[in-house]
């Protein structure tokens, strides 16, 4: 079954953009990745969602209901963390996490009690009080804590410390092994890759590509560093070899980005003798470029 | 599930109402205490009588209340003044408060991500300020009753209730203007700056209307006429002013949600 479901969906905030003829399905027990620069149209699309803002055009279903019609059904379903998350200042975390889980109609209070102490939050402290990572980990235990059938995540790891990104990343895995569907939006590919199985970019309010992540990190392009020992090839030689583009040479450094599969280059090394190489995680900004080479962006 | 955001609405305003209660009470208090001094001093009536007759509406001494009497007193220095603007502040600021400032913050995209619709959730918040309102109306006819005797007053609860509820209702009228411009724009500054404009400047047309001839029957339509008009404090309840202003609370309650349901949230 379709956990989300976007057709064409448009959104315009007066004259400005927000998000255009947006198609999209996202299946029931999936890790989605919803992947863009800033501006892209992300948050726009998720407040879609949950009806805290109302398409132009085009429709959003949630679990086969209707953002519009059925937005109260949909929000009892779906756990929510904001991408600018404000809570309460003046309340404790333990007040702000009763308050939200009697807006429902229940949570699982061990499995709350058991994310507190996984995320190491101290529930008695004022949220005021709190640093910038340890609110974030409130919202996420507000999203989390009555187990929805449906996780929307706006940036969940904004602002947290490697640990604590490492534990989100295993409370997202465990609602997948529950059945659970999860959407979350990020900047950042690695975090993606990591967790979803398939990514949605956006670029200008345009889905420009709705891949699996393998077939997407095959044809990301990967900034390489190559160490040679004496000689070093010349620029030119290595510029010719299919895939790689932006040579730089620097001495016996050899910066160079691959595109699609590194076979062609890796066999054109073999001649000479190569100390050591190095492979950077790809930037969100270089599959953009490549696609943007591809033709596939019509901004 | 089912007063959540009232209760909690409340909860986080509990410092600021206990410290509008403190004030009120020590104002109210502090007035009738007051009235030890001017009780019996015929020469400071007979400078009143002098002033023009928009000065003593102001004042709240029209109709040839004088003010060394109890209900004189109080009128002019309470009800038609004083605390009308401890509802109006409070409930206004309340409202922008606990809407488009909540808005603002951001708490309202989390609080309406749950199963709670647009409607609840501002009527909610309308009856939150409402409340917060009564206790700051049932602390006034208290206090009066409470230490009117000790001032040498002679008037009772029912004069007392009347007074406070007439102008109670003043104050919601312009709280409830302000949660409707609020709904309806999610701007702090939009609903503060319409609704204080829109109070003061009836306040003083209710001054003025004496005055100006132009403003016979126009100053029927004044939310001021309504609830200060008589006094209540001499003349009871005007039960007819109340349902008034009790019908436009309601219209602009309704008003809110209206607002709120059509709009985009924190745009
Ligand atoms: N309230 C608004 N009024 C006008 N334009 C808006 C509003 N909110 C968003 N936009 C515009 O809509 C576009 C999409 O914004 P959105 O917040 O959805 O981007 P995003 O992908 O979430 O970005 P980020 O990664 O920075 O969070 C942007 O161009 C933004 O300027
Ligand atoms: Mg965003």
């Amino acid at each position: 079954m379709t956990a989300i479901l976007l057709e064409r969906l448009t959104k315009f905030y007066g004259k400005a953009r927000g998000v255009l003829d947006l198609d999209l399905e996202v299946a029931e027990g999936e890790v989605f990745g919803f992947l863009g620069p800033n501006g892209a149209g992300k948050t726009t699309t998720i407040r879609t969602l949950l009806d805290l803002i109302r398409p132009t055009s085009g429709s959003a279903t949630v679990l086969g209901l209707d953002s519009r019609r059925d937005s109260v059904a949909i929000r009892a379903r779906v756990g929510y963390l904001p991408g600018e998350l404000s809570l309460w200042e003046t309340m404790t975390t333990r007040q702000v996490l009763d308050h939200l889980g009697s807006l429902r109609r229940g949570i699982d209070p061990a499995y709350r009690d058991e994310l507190l102490e996984r995320f190491d939050v101290e529930p008695d402290r004022k949220i005021k009080d709190l640093s910038t990572g340890n609110k974030q980990k409130v919202g996420i235990i507000q999203a989390f804590m009555h187990r929805p059938e449906v996780l929307i995540l706006d940036e969940p790891t904004v602002g947290l410390d490697p640990l604590m990104q490492q534990v989100t990343y295993e409370v997202i895995e465990e609602a997948q092994r529950a059945g659970h569907t999860v959407f979350l939006s990020s900047h950042v590919l690695p975090e993606v890759e990591r967790i979803a199985r398939r990514v949605g970019i956006i670029r200008s309010g345009k889905l420009i590509e709705v891949e699996s992540v393998e077939n997407l990190k095959e044809r990301a392009v990967k900034l390489i560093e190559i160490r040679f020992g004496f000689p070093a090839p010349r620029a030119e030689n290595l510029a010719g070899i299919p895939g790689v583009t932006d040579v730089y040479v620097s001495g016996d450094v050899v910066q160079l980005k691959v595109g699609g599969s590194m076979d062609p280059l890796v066999k054109a090394l073999v001649p000479y003798e190569v100390l050591s190489i190095r492979t950077h995680e790809t930037p969100l900004e270089e599959i953009f470029l490549e696609l943007y080479r591809n033709g596939n962006d019509a901004n | 599930m089912r007063t959540e955001t009232f209760y909690r609405t409340l909860r986080n305003r509990r410092r600021s109402l206990i410290g509008w209660s403190i004030a009120t009470v020590s104002l109210v208090a502090l007035i009738v205490f007051s009235y030890v001094a001017i009780k019996g001093q015929q020469s400071y009536q007979d400078m009143l009588d002098q002033y023009p007759e928009f000065v003593q509406q102001i004042l709240g001494l029209s109709g040839g209340l004088s003010i060394i009497s109890p209900a004189g007193y109080l009128n002019s220095q309470l009800f038609a003044n004083t605390l009308p603007l401890i509802f109006l502040i409070f409930l206004i600021a309340f409202a922008v408060r606990e809407t488009a400032g909540e808005e603002g913050d951001g708490t309202l995209d989390l609080a309406l991500a749950h199963p709670v619709t647009r409607e609840r959730f501002v009527l909610e918040k309308f009856a939150a300020m409402t409340v917060a309102g009564c206790v700051l109306a049932v602390l006034s006819v208290v206090t009066l009753a409470a230490t009117g005797p000790m001032a040498g007053m002679d008037l009772g609860w029912s004069q007392y209730t009347g007074a406070t509820l007439s102008v109670f209702l003043i104050g919601l009228v312009f709280g409830a203007l302000t949660l409707a411009v609020a709904a309806a724009t999610g701007s702090r500054a939009m609903s503060l700056g319409v609704s204080s404009a829109l109070a003061v400047g009836m306040f003083v047309l209710w001054g003025l209307a004496p005055l100006i001839s132009g403003l016979k029957g126009v100053d029927r339509l004044n939310p001021f006429f309504w609830g200060l008009a008589g006094p209540p404090i001499t003349e009871g309840i005007q039960v007819g002013n109340l349902l008034l202003l009790v019908v436009v609370v309601v219209v602009l309650a309704a008003a809110a949600v209206a607002g709120f349901r059509r709009r985009d949230l924190g745009v």
